[in-house]
């Protein structure tokens, strides 16, 4: 893509509300606390338009998390709606809820580990396989989208020898395997040093901008948050533009 | 000073007149210290009196007269003994913020709160624009852009500084923000 290409990409207007990958309309979700109703999310609107890259932050415990898992049906919200790709997700079943999620969203979480005794390819692979594909297509696949993202040298190697900084752009690998509609991130850069950061932040951005990926991601990193083209904070549970 | 001596680093690279003096310093220097043209005459003006640089006056058809500046021995000699100076040193921290807190810090802590938040977003708003500048600058060839790779890294390295200045005034500005909450929590109950 030529440069005057990717400066044309990284200014796409966010596009209207109806064609939103992910919408949250009044969404509360209280927890049981020392016996007491204790509301942590209340009222959240928020909108991510198709390719839009939407950042989350706000002060450690002020329900970044809790949030993400609400728009991919981890959790379910006290009330409101979640739509995803135009579904309304807090009625259907988990089952259904589940098979969603493995086909078009991708997932970057904290506690999605890499699978140490598989190597860097089939780690990539693995939610292909686990949603029912042959073998052979999904290592093509797994080993051209590692390609696509500069990490075709990986493929290879296990877990145990990479870098943090490759571990976790390995793990964006994988979120990305199944061409999902909507990636969510939780701390993308957690634990890596600026320069890692830098990395894994470049290569979520490109997908943003050369494959149209939609993408909310939760970080405290201010220099990670900035990549995104808007951010919104979450203060007292509730949610304000950043 | 800095300026003088940044503007004889870039003649000794090449002999330029005023106005590609104003652009190469900015693009040098990251795109965010802009000199007037005031400023650069000044500071010529200034070196070719100490006799560190000379210039001739080129003229052109249908254009004004310019003066090509270059470089002196002397100019050379005083550029080596400025590099070779120790001046690392503390930048003095002075923000017109700062004082806005401390004449308000008796008042109720929503003002306080309020003009924070005006500050980040400020800051936030800086925070993208300077990664936008940065990834365009990753992103440009060093041949088309007639800087050799190490003085595109150094560009890099100098946005990092604005970014890395601008996050630690995002990070102060979230700490401020939790102590005062914490206070008006306090307050509250």
């Amino acid at each position: 893509m030529t440069i005057a290409a990717r400066a044309a990409s990284s200014q796409r207007p966010v596009a209207a509300a109806q064609s939103a990958q992910l919408e949250l309309r009044g969404v509360t979700k209280s927890f049981l606390r020392r016996g007491a109703e204790q509301a942590v999310l209340v009222g959240i609107d928020l909108s991510v338009a198709k390719g839009g890259f939407v950042a989350l932050t706000g002060a450690s415990g002020s329900g970044k998390t809790t949030l993400l898992e609400l728009c991919v049906g981890l959790q379910r919200p006290t009330a409101g709606t979640v739509r995803l790709g135009g579904t309304l997700i807090n009625e259907l079943s988990e089952a259904r809820v589940a098979e969603l999620r493995l086909a078009r969203v991708g997932l970057l979480f904290k506690d999605h580990s890499l699978i140490d005794t598989l190597t860097a390819a089939d780690n990539v692979a693995l939610p292909l396989l686990l949603a029912g594909a042959q073998a052979q297509p999904a290592m093509e696949r797994a080993r051209s989208l590692l390609m696509s993202l500069g990490l075709e040298h990986l493929a290879t190697e296990l877990p145990g020898e990479l870098s943090q900084g490759e571990q976790h752009r390995l793990q964006l690998a994988r979120a990305l395997v199944n061409e999902p509609d909507l990636l969510v991130a939780d701390e993308p850069t957690a634990g890596l040093d600026s320069v890692a950061a830098d990395e894994v932040m470049r290569l979520l951005a490109g997908q943003v901008e050369d494959h149209g990926l939609t993408v909310l991601m939760a970080t405290h990193d201010a220099r990670a948050a900035a990549y995104a083209g808007s951010a919104h904070r979450l203060v007292a549970g509730r949610l304000e533009r950043a | 000073m800095s300026v003088k001596y940044g503007l004889l680093g870039l003649l000794a690279r090449e002999a330029q007149h005023g106005y590609e003096l104003k652009r190469s310093f900015e693009q040098f220097t990251g795109g965010f210290w802009e000199l007037n043209h005031g400023q650069i005459y000044q500071s010529l003006e200034r070196l070719a009196a100490d006799g560190l640089v000379n210039y001739t006056v080129e003229s052109a058809e249908n254009a004004p007269e310019r003066k090509v500046y270059e470089v002196t021995e002397k100019g050379r000699l005083a550029l080596d003994r400025w590099l070779e100076r120790s001046n690392a040193r503390v930048r003095p921290l002075r923000d017109e913020l700062f004082v806005r807190l401390a004449v308000m810090a008796s008042r109720p802590p929503q003002q306080l709160l309020a003009l924070i938040s005006e500050y980040r977003q400020t800051y936030s708003e800086h925070m993208r624009e300077l990664t936008l500048a940065k990834r365009r600058s990753a992103q440009a060839e060093p041949a088309a852009e007639a800087r050799s790779p190490a003085e595109l890294e150094v560009e890099h390295m100098l946005l990092d500084a604005a970014i890395f200045h601008c996050e630690a005034d995002l990070r102060w500005l979230d700490h401020c923000e939790a102590k005062l909450a914490a206070r008006l929590k306090r307050e509250a109950s």
